[in-house]
């Protein structure tokens, strides 16, 4: 039986990063909000690497206290080590100052499980409500999604009402699960399977660039992550196609340790010593986007909708930046309806146009990563830098010349292909 | 008139002469047939060099579409890349 629970302006489902800010942001202008969890805190996740920007919109939140209290080591760049070890760059993470020159602009490595438990406590603190209990349905009025099923801890059924409801909860995909979104479709990056881990004892850089992120790749679609949690602790995860790990025959647990040691040299050499200190956390077929995912009284941001290859981190980001387009959404629309099919059309297409340049740029390292190279390294170093450190959302994105060379570079070398293949 | 016998070929003689100087290899070492990423013996930076020289040298521009591992296989494989840059 459902019962009638309460009425809320908006009702959020997930409390990660996107449901959590969006949530801080609409309490924040005096609306009624709710964040459905149905996991406890704190509880694991991966994506422990934050872009420039937002380390940036967690300074704008007011929390840079909070995390340097936190300990979370200091990100100032990435360091990528190409099939030759000797091959690395570098791409600081940087902003642009009112002069148009570039500053260093220094993120975050997190501990997933305390970030997000920061993120839903400036959430409650300002007013959001925690219902802890499992999304179960939604509730249509027409085609408008008014309101969502919950299911608490003692098995009960209740309803929430709502004006609008936005779906953050990441791969659960929620809104699409229901059918109130279409099917999740694989996109380019769905063959691949990842392992994780949390290591002690890894060797790192001394110094400033102590925290920063290493890279490793070595044939295409198999690298490796590093990603320092803590002084002591570090993120290693391992990424390889599907095929790959079938046809070792080994472990989860065997296979991991196993390309510690061969995937690449400098990853062996770093980790000669290193102790593993969780089980390994593995995650496969996770590449896919959803459609129309956003309409009468309804949006998903973040990975709700869609995710990609993880190898610049940028999901977390996309996932802050899209509870802030939302935001913006729900504050203009909620008393003036007539607006709304405008404005979701506009969030759907500033999302879809981040999201592009962001397969744009995976396309490029992987496909033709010399080129890549030549781009990141030599002539366009700047604007590469930018675009990894997050600037992918303005319009103006499309005019930078690095984003452009890439595009045609893809185009032509994919028409080449197709030459090869028709001689 | 074709000879039969290969014409000195200045681009390719560039490449190898280029790739001696940088890595102080012998010509023993280095052959136009020398497969250069099987042994390593330039990183990929060093690649990236070899083409801004070549694009300096021969006053061309290399596509980026064309920086693929197979175009980089050989000296004669770049070789045969620049050529057809110039051509």
């Amino acid at each position: 039986m459902t019962a009638d629970f309460d009425a809320f302006d908006v009702v959020v489902v997930g409390a990660g990063p996107a449901g959590s800010t969006l949530a801080w942001r609409l309490a924040n202008r005096g609306l009624r909000v709710a964040v459905v969890e149905r996991e406890h805190f704190p509880r694991h996740r991966v994506g422990e690497s934050l872009t420039g920007t937002a380390g940036q919109l967690l300074r704008d939140m007011g929390l840079e206290d909070e995390m340097t209290a936190h300990g979370f080591p200091v990100k100032r760049g990435v360091r990528v080590y190409g099939p030759n070890p000797r091959a690395t760059f570098d791409v600081p993470i940087i902003d642009i100052a009112e002069d148009g020159s570039h500053i260093p602009n220094p993120t975050w490595q997190v501990r997933r499980p305390e970030f997000d438990a920061i993120l839903l406590k400036a959430a409650t603190d300002a007013g959001a409500v925690h219902i802890c209990a499992d999304a179960r349905s939604v509730i249509m009025d027409d085609a408008r999604v008014t309101g969502l099923v919950i299911r608490t801890a003692d098995g009960e059924d209740r309803s929430l009402r709502c004006r609008f409801l936005a779906d953050a909860s990441g791969f659960g995909t929620f809104l699409s699960k229901v059918g109130v979104l279409g099917v999740r479709n694989k996109c380019g990056f769905d063959k691949q399977i990842a392992f994780y881990a949390h290591v002690d004892g890894v060797r790192r850089d001394e110094g400033p660039t102590s925290g920063n992120t290493l890279l490793y790749y070595t044939k295409q679609y198999h690298w490796s992550w590093h990603i320092p949690v803590s002084d002591m602790r570090t993120s290693i995860g391992i990424v390889v196609p599907q095929d790959t790990y079938r046809a070792s025959g080994l472990s989860p647990e065997a296979f991991y340790d196993h390309q510690l040691a061969t995937l690449h040299p400098e990853l062996a050499d770093r980790s000669a010593r290193a102790t593993r200190v969780t089980e390994v956390w593995t995650r496969a077929n996770y590449s896919y986007e959803i459609a129309d995912f956003a309409g009468p009284g309804y949006a998903a941001i973040g990975d709700s909708h869609r995710f990609l290859d993880p190898i610049f981190s940028f999901g977390v980001w996309l996932g802050l930046k899209e509870a802030e387009l939302v935001d913006a959404l729900i504050a203009q629309t909620l008393d003036d309806l007539a607006t709304e099919g405008a404005a979701i059309e506009a969030f759907v297409t500033t999302s879809n146009r981040a999201q592009a340049v962001v397969t744009t740029i995976l396309d490029t390292f992987w496909t033709v990563p010399l080129a890549f190279l030549k781009l990141a390294h030599f002539t366009h170093k700047r604007e590469v830098a930018e675009l990894l450190a997050g600037r992918i959302f303005d319009p103006s994105v499309d005019d930078v010349e690095a984003l452009r060379l890439m595009r045609q570079t893809l185009q032509n070398s994919r028409a080449e292909d197709k030459n090869h293949v028709a001689a | 008139m074709d000879t039969g016998f290969d014409q000195p070929d200045r681009v390719l003689h560039g490449i190898l002469g280029w790739i001696m100087d940088k890595t102080g290899s012998s010509p023993e070492d280095i052959q136009p047939d020398t497969a250069l990423l099987d042994i390593q013996l330039l990183d990929s930076l060093q690649l990236m060099d070899l083409v801004f020289f070549l694009e300096k040298t021969h006053g061309t521009s290399i596509p980026l579409e064309w920086l693929t591992p197979e175009n980089f296989a050989t000296p004669r494989a770049i070789g045969d890349m620049i050529k057809k840059a110039c051509a």
